[in-house]
């Protein structure tokens, strides 16, 4: 495209308007045009005053926790493409945290994450492409894994896990090859199914771990042998 | 909620080295914390381990505070949640209508800026701008996918045109962003509307309106233009993101 061709998309690239090739054409313009990047400076100005007219909603308390995350975990350390991925996966976590609750505010967000993660977890377990895995070892307990390939989608229920020890959680691992990779920490709820909602691209893993680590936030890499494993077929 | 007591280490012969370590060492701060003399805990509370790094770095402007993510500094990432969750999670419930997604979303955000910070170029707009821009592309895209996913109900499986400008619109909560597409034709609040707010694509839009492309791309650009010109300037106080 010609720089009046791409001239005429800034205001809709502006708006993320564009469909993902046209888009990649005025990202390569933009990085060769100053007069463009300048005309798109502007038109992203207003974009963001459009941005405030959502109507305001207040950001669940449970996820600051899981978007802080990946600062936690990674502060001080070079990302290399391992860490990437393990990265991506623990973003990519939903987890729902039983008995840190403090506040009410606090207590009803957790509430509603777990409703949530049910949910999904429901609508996993209703669809037939989905599979089940149960894992098992040495740990008492009913805990399976449910997940859909197709989707990325995926939920660990548990029943009648055992509290872990004071200070201590449970940790879940999705395991490629020899790396065990976080998918979030939990500690199991006294009455009701303990549901950690995940979601990656599962073709990639092997097989499902759950370790005990130190609490709050677990540990980088498992520090001990795993508990209960499943394997989650495929390659 | 939690009554569970710790019996379970019996059954756990490979953590229980684990369960030494932690507990002592806590027990032990809090003690200090308690006992500790004036001076010291006056120095306690200038160490940026504390809070009063955390007030200090309220008082940095979002630039400021980007180019600290971009050195991979935590605390500066947390103040920068704290001051756009908000508006971020808005954003993404107002385009998906759905808590899970749009927490996915935030995350998405939140992961992107703590990766991308070093993208993130002053001189060419505000941080504020950045972060919203980025807030409201992972919706757009998430939007896309929820669509081209047919398992996922969407509310707004419309066949009329006027009922998805009307879905679009009806995203538009606040009074002064309202007011201001007001001031613009129909036409160009359409385009805008549908393209902002409803996340369709130029060509969709082009389509949906039976318009040729070069049109709603006029309408879109003019309509920016127009917006620009009645729409208050962002306020560009640090805390200027704080959401009621």
């Amino acid at each position: 495209m010609t720089h009046d061709e791409i001239r005429e998309s800034i205001a809709a690239y502006a708006l993320h308007a564009l469909a993902a090739d046209d888009a990649r054409d005025v990202e390569a313009h933009l990085a060769a045009c100053d007069d463009c990047r300048r005309e798109l400076a502007a038109f992203e100005q207003t974009a963001a005053s459009l941005a405030e007219g959502f109507r305001v909603a207040e950001a669940p308390g449970a996820l600051r926790r899981r978007a802080l995350a990946v600062a936690r975990s990674e502060r001080g350390v070079r990302p290399g493409w391992v860490w990437g991925a393990a990265l991506a996966a623990a973003a990519a976590v939903i987890l729902i945290l039983g008995g840190v609750t403090v506040s009410l505010t606090q207590r009803l967000a957790a509430l509603n994450g777990r409703v949530e993660a049910q949910t999904q977890a429901l609508a996993l377990l209703a669809d037939p492409a989905s599979r089940v895995v149960t894992l098992s070892g040495s740990a008492a307990g009913s805990v399976r894994f449910v997940f859909d390939p197709a989707t990325g989608r995926g939920a660990l229920v548990a029943t009648g896990l055992r509290d872990p020890g004071p200070d201590l959680v449970y940790q879940l691992w999705l395991v490629a090859g020899a790396t065990p990779q976080s998918a979030g920490v939990f500690r199991p709820a006294s009455v009701v199914p303990l549901i950690v909602a995940v979601g990656v691209n599962f073709p990639r893993y092997q097989a499902v771990a759950i370790s005990v680590e130190h609490g709050p936030n677990g540990a980088v890499r498992p520090s001990a042998a795993p508990i209960l494993v499943g394997k989650l077929g495929g390659g | 909620m939690m009554h569970g007591a710790a019996t379970v280490r019996g059954n756990l012969p490979w953590s229980t080295p684990v369960l030494g370590g932690c507990r002592p060492g806590r027990e032990r701060s809090a003690l200090a914390r308690t006992t500790a003399p004036p001076a010291l805990i006056a120095l306690w509370l200038v160490s940026p381990a504390r809070g009063s790094a955390v007030s200090l770095l309220n008082a940095e402007d979002d630039e400021a505070l980007l180019a600290r993510v971009a050195e991979s500094d935590s605390r500066a990432f947390e103040a920068l949640y704290d001051r756009y969750s908000g508006r971020t999670y808005s954003i993404a419930m107002g385009m998906l209508r759905d808590p899970v997604r749009a927490q996915e979303v935030t995350q998405d955000v939140f992961f992107a800026i703590w990766r991308g910070a070093r993208d993130f170029d002053p001189t060419r707009g505000s941080g504020r701008t950045w972060i919203l821009s980025v807030a409201h592309h992972k919706s757009v895209d998430a939007l896309r996918r929820a669509r081209r996913n047919p398992t996922v109900p969407l509310s707004e499986t419309l066949a009329n045109d006027t009922d998805v400008i009307e879905a679009a619109q009806a995203r538009v909560d606040a009074g002064h962003v309202r007011r201001a597409l007001e001031a613009l034709s129909l036409e160009q609040r359409a385009a805008i509307v549908l393209a902002y707010y409803g996340g369709y694509t130029q060509q969709e839009i082009a389509q949906r309106l039976g318009v040729p492309l070069g049109t709603i791309k006029t309408r879109i650009r003019d309509g920016l233009i127009r917006l620009r010109s009645v729409l208050p300037a962002p306020s560009a106080s640090p805390q200027g993101e704080t959401v009621r």
